[in-house]
């Protein structure tokens, strides 16, 4: 009776010796699931993606990538230096330039400094306006 | 004859100020309709559509140049293309939930303007874009960076995964000695944001967002960051993702190759 059940092979019977094969296939079974379904998902957002038309490139693109639309008449160039700014001050803004000038160093440099990292113009005139009447 | 002069100048004096009444609510209405009626004027004459009411616009930094975020100023603007349709096949592109995890905080629009001019700008924060590569290329939210959800999946101690922690403000810790740990266990020294690797203290808020609220892109991400140990207080969830972005025709911008 027992040996119709475990097939003897020494002393174990033969579904202990094939339990650590089957966690390890059971373990792999689950892994690959898991990798697949990923794998699967991934697939999907390819697929997804290549019905993506141009729209984004409509209204933003513009040989480097970007939209001239989307950038202000008075955008600051990051790589602008602190002489362009003030001539450009100058050249628009006369009167704000005026202000600009008389304030200490310090404020100028924050100044510029708001200008490179993209601050409209508008916003740098009120700040100026504000350093200028409270040093 | 006296009584009747009497009634009639307090008839008199009723009927003045009477008059003078009428005169005053006369004054009132027409007052307020004229008021109005110059709100009308202001609507009728300011064409701009701002962002939101007294916000016209914001600039933001994207790849080094100064990008002007605004809404689409045609009043005929329709969205069309991949962001107007209403279904997608689900699974996997199903609805998701306002809060990808317990303690991320879901944000919208007004929030994003607001984070984009604050912590953005100040470098307390970041906007994640968490699609993957070829999501991001077709266009992405200013001001955005691209750290692809598959990211936030890899092992703890891969060197794409320190990078990135490294770039949002996260300090490796090193070794902890066994003091500092037992003050840390015991509530004594502040651990709130510390993990056995990480110290996430000065970490930055992230804006962690993808395609939409049926993108599992950004929830994946936000629960792969948590599961390193990003503090969730410091994650915020723009579920509207670029579906709702484009829906209100903001500005998006396609990132140079």
């Amino acid at each position: 009776m027992t040996q119709s059940v475990f097939i003897q092979c020494g002393r174990m019977p033969l579904f202990l010796r094939a339990l650590p094969m089957s966690c390890a296939l059971f373990v792999c079974c689950c892994l690959s699931t898991a990798w697949s379904a990923e794998d699967a998902y991934l697939d999907q957002l390819d697929q997804e993606v290549a019905k993506v038309e141009a729209s984004s490139s409509d209204k933003a693109s513009d040989g480097g990538g970007e939209s001239r639309d989307n950038f202000s008449s008075d955008t600051p160039h990051p790589v602008a230096s602190r002489d362009n700014f003030e001539s450009l001050l100058r050249r628009q803004h006369v009167g704000t330039y005026s202000f600009y000038r008389r304030l200490p160093e310090r404020s100028r440099e924050e100044i510029f400094l708001d200008y490179s990292n993209g601050a409209s113009m508008e916003a740098l005139r009120g700040k100026i306006i504000d350093r200028y009447l409270h040093p | 004859m006296m009584r009747e002069i009497l009634t009639s100048g307090v008839h008199v004096r009723s009927k003045t100020s009477l008059f003078s009444c009428l005169a005053i609510a006369w004054l009132l209405v027409v007052g307020s309709a004229v008021a109005a009626d110059d709100e009308l004027k202001v609507g009728e004459t300011t064409d701009f559509v701002p962002l939101y009411a007294g916000k016209p616009y914001l600039h933001v930094i994207h790849d080094g140049r100064s990008v002007k975020v605004q809404r689409v100023q045609d009043p005929d603007y329709e969205l069309k293309g991949y962001f107007a349709k209403t279904v997608r096949k689900c699974p996997p592109f199903c609805i998701q939930p306002e809060t990808p995890a317990p303690g991320v905080e879901p944000i919208g629009e007004i929030e994003m303007f607001e984070f984009m001019e604050s912590k953005l700008r100040d470098g307390a924060g970041m906007l994640i874009d968490a699609r993957t590569g070829s999501w991001y290329r077709k266009g992405t939210i200013p001001g955005s960076v691209n750290y692809p959800f598959t990211l936030f999946t890899k092992e703890a101690g891969d060197p794409e995964v320190v990078a990135a922690l490294k770039a949002f403000g996260a300090k490796e810790r090193g070794e902890v000695g066994a003091t500092e740990r037992l003050l840390e266990d015991w509530g004594w020294s502040e651990a709130k944001y510390k993990t056995a690797n990480w110290d996430f203290s000065a970490a930055k808020d992230l804006v962690v967002w993808c395609n939409g609220p049926a993108c599992g892109q950004s929830p994946r991400a936000i629960r792969g960051l948590l599961d390193l140990g990003y503090p969730a207080d410091k994650i915020k969830y723009y579920r509207g993702g670029m579906q709702m972005w484009q829906l209100w025709g903001l500005t998006t911008i396609v990132p140079r190759q």
